[in-house]
């Protein structure tokens, strides 16, 4: 097994864990701020707030006895998300594509039963999927219509792109594109390719998978050089603007790219991973820093994006 | 202050106190750092035989008073039929009084217990003992005065002198004078009595102590005689050889008869003693208890033994969880459950190591197998619970019962397995299954598994065993350095693995 040494790595910028813990999340997110986004129908509301895109709600659920009157509201729709508001790394989640006489269409093809359906929604309620267990509420999203940028690139599931917020700046960005082995999830650590984004211009920098370099999809063969984020700045503005309804000084935001609506807020995460600096090949420390020195400033969006775009060409 | 400069302060205040502590109680109080020494305690039984003659009668043993390097542990007395006080000055004794005792021969056993220290009684100061002028006749006060002129002559010294008169007396062929001096030795008036004597002419200071020589096993054995003189300090020498020093394994009696009596006749005292090893913790605390220093005394070994037990395991956890804080944060291997390692540790501590992993692993299996029928039933996450805990003590009972039939008897040991979390571990790893599979369940589990052994290892060292009971002040330490990782904010060891591409990658492109 290879390794390097800490002094390398720190003189590379590379944030550990430890670091990211103590520096950036317990001190610049107040705990006060978490359900914010640890909820997401709260994500949702705030985000409506203040006129954020976000996927459509279709209904939410917080009581059993409510699922009668769900199977009613869920006629209307062919397709559709269902998960926990407080799950946390994907879990619980169920992309339903259509239905027949049995039950539902899952996304991958396979038939989730009503009796199965009516009992991942009471799993969901009772906390199964929730953090510490705490009751939950069901939400239903109507399904994004992923943009054809990711044709090829993916295989099932939602291709999503993870942006690193700080202070209100965007850092850094990726995109998370589910593998075969993934089993069609985003999560880099299960086999997806995480694929880093010049926070500048949104054009694929370098893809990992389990940690090494890839150069194309291993299941699509698609090369990633040619990978280009469209309408790259609505996506930086959109998820900068999650600093302001949150106040969360480091922050993750989730987006999505519908394929009508553009890109759309999916979820934040106070406690972002830190596999994006392998994904980009390089640290965010000294971006981090950077962000510490001028932030003094105040600053409007815009401005903000204008100073990212003018530093971070260079600064890795 | 910033709060990690409140860290670092408090840390190292814990550090020093903590460090503090320990050093004087290992220091001062002499309590070892490992529990390996083992010191020899001689128990010696004194025996002590009399004859009454029907009026009231008192009988005093001496305790050894000159312990030259031992200290006095336990002491001991049988009564029966005696009325028994301790006396403290001028030396230790024990004091049995009767005012009818039962005719006859009577016999009466008291029993002291005494141990090595590495303190050295000072025996500087002349007065230490008493010394009178010696009395000779006059027939024999020339030839010792002659004796003792010539040997005065050939000496520098208090030391020299005495081993001079020594020398004198034991030569093969003495003159008519040593002759005449020797045929002074008779009965009670030793030899060691005489060279008293001779010396003290001289204006040597100088006494006879009785001495005991411990050895072990030995039966009804009797004082002997032991010659102390004063050159700066008082030494005692051998008034036969002329060495001076202590004699190994003795104790004196000094000042003091070791016998004294009223009322009875043909009294004597014998002594038998044994050797036994003991650890030289029990000593040290024994011994600082009795000197009710203010630290012992606000000690776990203030508290009843019972309770002593309990913290035993106590004192053990918070090693647990510094383990468990280090791997997770130092090293980067995480966990299932934070501390849930810690008490699987504890765990196997009371079923052994071996037996324990089997029982949970079939338990983990059974559960593991029962949970994942409860789940097609479609219950409710806190019935489920319920249901798995249920399920977890019948499983527990069955695995007892038939173990126990099979007569494999570490069955039984599967009630110390916490259940609630054997339980939520058994609910977690189901639901880690159905998310993620198979594989990573072996991770997550193995690796907590693997903490948990290691954890039980080091809760199971005899050292640290020793170590945390004996100076619970390491906690403090161990607080501190809790406190430090806490705001640690370098890489973790798994890091730089984690991280090694970014740095290759770096080094091929240039």
């Amino acid at each position: 097994m290879k390794w390097a040494s800490p002094f390398k790595l720190k003189s590379k910028g590379i944030l550990g864990m430890n670091a990211r813990n103590f520096s950036y999340v317990l001190s610049k997110n107040k705990r006060e701020l978490y359900p914010l986004v640890d909820d997401k129908m709260e994500t949702k509301r705030i985000a409506l707030l203040e006129g954020l895109s976000v996927p459509d709600l279709i209904c939410c659920l917080k009581y059993n006895h409510q699922l009668k009157e769900l199977h009613t509201v869920l006629k209307d729709h062919q397709e559709f998300v269902l998960k926990p508001a407080k799950g946390c790394a994907g879990k619980g989640i169920l992309v339903i594509t259509g239905r027949n006489e049995k039950g539902f269409i899952k996304a991958s093809g396979s038939i989730v039963t009503f009796t199965e359906f009516n009992r991942h929604v009471a799993s969901i309620l009772t906390g199964m999927y929730s953090l510490g267990g705490t009751p939950d509420t069901a939400m239903f999203e109507k399904l994004v219509h992923f943009t054809d940028t990711f044709n090829g690139y993916t295989y099932q599931g939602v291709p999503d792109i993870r942006v690193i917020i700080y202070r209100g700046y965007p850092v850094m960005a990726m995109t998370r594109l589910s593998t075969k082995i993934s089993d069609g999830k985003a999560n880099l650590h299960q086999g997806a390719v995480g694929v880093g984004l010049d926070i500048v211009t949104g054009k694929a920098i370098q893809a990992v998978q389990f940690n090494k370099l890839v150069t194309k999809h291993p299941d699509t063969g698609q090369s990633f050089e040619g990978l280009e984020i469209p309408d790259w700045d609505v996506v930086l503005k959109l998820s900068a603007q999650s600093f302001d309804i949150t106040g969360l000084g480091y922050l993750g935001a989730d987006i999505v790219l519908d394929k009508a609506r553009g890109p759309l807020i999916l979820e934040l995460n106070a406690r972002p991973g830190l596999s994006i600096q392998i994904a980009n090949g390089h640290g965010l420390e000294k971006r981090l820093l950077y962000i510490d020195s001028v932030h003094k400033k105040r600053r409007n969006i815009d401005e903000k994006l204008a100073l990212v775009k003018e530093k971070f060409v260079d600064l890795k | 202050m910033s709060a990690k400069a409140q860290v670092y302060l408090w840390s190292l205040l814990l550090i020093l106190v903590g460090a503090g502590i320990i050093s004087y109680k290992s220091i001062q109080l002499d309590i070892p750092l490992t529990h390996g020494e083992k010191r020899d305690v001689w128990v010696v039984e004194a025996l002590v035989e009399f004859e009454t003659q029907d009026k009231p009668v008192k009988v005093k043993v001496a305790l050894p008073t000159y312990y030259a390097q031992y200290k006095l542990l336990e002491q001991q007395g049988s009564s029966n039929g005696y009325g028994f006080t301790t006396e403290e000055s001028p030396n230790k004794k024990a004091v049995w009084s009767s005012r009818q005792p039962p005719a006859g021969n009577q016999k009466i056993y008291y029993t002291f217990s005494i141990f090595e220290t590495d303190e050295f009684q000072s025996t500087k100061g002349k007065d230490r003992y008493k010394f009178d002028k010696p009395y000779f006749e006059p027939a024999y006060k020339t030839a010792a005065l002659s004796l003792v002129d010539s040997a005065w002559k050939k000496s520098s010294d208090n030391s020299t002198f005495a081993k001079e008169v020594i020398r004198r007396l034991n030569f093969a062929d003495p003159d008519q004078n040593t002759n005449l001096v020797r045929s002074l030795i008779k009965g009670t008036y030793t030899e060691a009595h005489l060279v008293r004597d001779l010396i003290l002419l001289k204006d040597v200071p100088a006494t006879v102590l009785r001495g005991l020589q411990l050895e072990d096993g030995t039966r009804k054995t009797t004082t002997g005689n032991y010659l102390a003189f004063y050159d700066e300090k008082w030494s005692v020498i051998n008034h036969i050889s002329g060495e001076i020093g202590l004699p190994k394994d003795t104790i004196f009696w000094a000042l003091t008869s070791v016998l004294e009596t009223a009322g009875c006749t043909n009294s004597k005292i014998t002594f038998s003693m044994i050797k036994s090893d003991q650890s030289a913790k029990s000593l040290a605390i024994k011994n600082s208890l009795e000197d009710s220093s203010p630290i012992m005394n606000f000690s776990i070994f203030s508290l009843p033994l019972e309770f002593q037990s309990v913290f035993k395991l106590l004192l053990l956890i918070p090693v647990g969880t510094l383990i468990v804080v280090i791997i997770r944060n130092l090293v980067g291997i995480s966990t299932s459950g934070t501390f849930m390692p810690v008490l699987l540790a504890i765990a196997f501590i009371e079923t052994s190591l071996v037996k324990g992993l089997v029982v949970l692993l079939v338990m983990m299996v059974l559960g593991l197998l029962i949970r994942t029928y409860l789940s097609r039933m479609n219950l409710l996450l806190v019935p489920r619970i319920s249901a798995v805990v249920i399920c977890v003590v019948i499983l527990m009972a069955f695995i007892s019962i038939t173990s126990y039939k099979m007569g494999i008897a570490g069955g039984i040991s599967v009630t110390f397995f916490p259940m609630i979390i054997i339980s939520w571990t058994i609910e977690r790893t189901s639901i880690m299954w159905e998310e993620h599979g198979g594989r990573e369940v072996f991770e997550k589990m193995g690796g907590s598994l693997i903490v948990s052994i290691i954890i039980y290892f080091v809760m199971t060292n005899s050292f640290v065993k020793y170590f945390t009971f004996t100076f619970p002040e390491v906690m403090l330490i161990m607080l501190a350095f809790v406190l430090l990782i806490g705001v640690y904010t370098g890489y973790r060891l798994t890091e730089i693995f984690r991280f090694e591409p970014l740095v290759t990658d770096e080094d091929i492109k240039q």
